[in-house]
């Protein structure tokens, strides 16, 4: 049988950044 | 199999793509011939597609729900998300904001409390020890009823030092509350510093009180923003009181800076090695929520994405409004309450001294009067809060946005500021869908 395309696909997990939620706001804005 | 409609496509190279769904997030980066597939497939077979790609590629995309079996059913999924964060008869309730003081012995050019805050026009200037008192008990109350632990009590304002007097009173009784119930409260001041001395200075430490101030920018920058009552510069003064901190063994580890038209080419990377100087570990970077309506953001995130990009590789963080959608997009919407800030989430409760309570400080939506903290999270006007929060109630610009889920509407006050323009808001949705787009291409190269 003929292969068209590999059939393996490499997905990798975009890291975001931690949620910022230090004191350099007001309580609300946390 | 469907491709869902929020799947969103960030294109990073010849080679790759970063997609995510805009309600259920999970940033993923995959190959271009992967992204054309997507792109160009309406529905497809599950054996076609994992004949192609693979299983693994097809269980990854199911699960991140950019696969989907139906539209019906990823609507009800969503659906699903209010109901469970916004669950009804139960308090949300996390953070207590008591505005210490409506006047500022300063006049910010970008201040919210000024351009958006009608309470500040109410006769009661000053906060009373006894509707603080008042304030705090119920909203202790309230938060051990909830089976809440994580006890949060910020001093604000105005300028919160001008009510110096009350807040040092208010500061034992927090602690007999904290010894009665066996609880621990944090505890934060948002303070100018022009005002704060040695001795202030001592019991913010002794007690615990997380001091967080603002500087914009070198003394160049901040002096054409940040004015005193006579509108002269305040850097000095500002200066001031981070020396004060720092001759006492606490140094500020960071603050906080708004850009604003007047002071945007003086926001540059030498704040950072400024800031680095210091030891500091973090600055928050703020776009004004009202104005800046004339300046290019194409610049301001040019700007924005280079200093932040310079910070880090100086072991800063720099943050903002402009960074809450994308941390969010790292979170999990059906275990997260997902939230532009925690007036939006329905979270704080900010008590003026008059007694009026709203969801934010600078806020004119009245939430309702001190004495019905008890039972707030059940007045209309909270419950309308939070049914604004509901994603299929949102505008449909919101529903196609890259962001949807995770911007929630952004800052309340924008919104309320400019209710009779677009374009506002308008500049503001560009900052946050370019920052997004910004910070994910940074994650990327990390």
């Amino acid at each position: 049988m003929k292969e068209t395309a590999p059939k393996k696909v490499e997905i990798k997990m975009v890291k975001m950044p931690a949620l910022a939620m230090t004191c350099k706001k007001p309580s609300n804005c946390h | 199999m469907l491709v869902s409609k929020y799947t969103q496509y960030l294109s990073l190279n010849d080679d790759s793509t970063v997609i995510w769904h805009s309600v259920f997030g999970c940033a993923m980066q995959i190959p271009n011939r992967l992204t054309c597939y997507l792109k160009d497939s309406h529905s497809f077979n599950d054996y076609d597609f994992i004949e192609v790609f693979g299983e693994g590629a097809f269980e990854t995309l199911v699960d991140a729900r950019i696969l989907i079996y139906s539209t019906e059913q990823e609507q009800a999924d969503i659906d699903t998300l209010f109901a469970k964060h916004n669950p009804r008869n139960k308090s949300k309730i996390k953070y207590l904001s008591l505005i210490m003081s409506e006047e500022c012995p300063f006049r910010c050019v970008y201040c919210i409390h000024f351009a958006n805050s009608k309470h500040y026009y109410n006769k009661e200037k000053m906060m009373t020890f006894e509707i603080a008192k008042a304030s705090i008990d119920s909203y202790i109350k309230l938060m051990l009823e909830n089976g809440e632990t994580d006890f949060y009590i910020n001093f604000g304002g105005g300028e919160p030092l001008l009510n110096y007097p009350v807040i040092a009173e208010l500061l034992p009784y927090i602690k007999e509350c904290e010894d009665k119930h066996d609880i621990k409260i944090k505890l934060g001041i948002n303070t100018n510093l022009s005002l704060l001395n040695k001795e202030m200075a001592e019991t913010f430490i002794k007690n615990n009180v997380e001091i967080v101030a603002s500087l914009d920018g070198t003394k160049a920058g901040n002096d054409k923003v940040r004015l005193s009552k006579n509108l002269s510069g305040t850097y000095d003064s500002i200066i001031r009181g981070f020396d004060i901190l720092r001759e006492l063994g606490h140094p500020l580890d960071g603050f906080a800076m708004t850009v604003t038209e007047a002071n945007l080419f003086d926001v540059d990377t030498e704040i950072i090695d400024w800031a680095s100087t210091l030891g500091m570990k973090e600055v928050r970077i703020d776009v004004d929520v009202v104005g800046i309506v004339k300046s290019p953001m194409d610049e301001v995130i040019e700007r924005l994405t280079r200093i932040r990009k310079y910070a880090k590789e100086k072991g800063i963080s720099v943050i903002g409004f402009w960074s809450r959608p994308a941390e969010n997009l790292g979170l999990n919407p059906e275990e997260e309450d997902i939230g532009f800030c925690g007036g939006e989430r329905g979270n704080s409760l900010c008590v003026a001294p008059s007694g009026q309570v709203f969801p934010c400080g600078y806020s004119n939506y009245q939430l309702g009067n001190y004495i019905d903290i008890p039972t707030i999270y059940n007045n209309d006007a909270y419950l309308n809060l939070l049914a604004n929060r509901d994603l299929k109630n949102q505008p449909e610009k919101c529903q196609e946005c890259p962001i949807f889920g995770f911007c929630r509407g952004g800052c309340l006050i924008t919104k309320e500021a400019n209710q009779k323009s677009t374009e506002k808001q308008t500049a503001m949705c560009k900052l946050y869908i370019e920052m997004t787009k910004a910070i994910i291409r940074q994650q990327v190269m990390m």
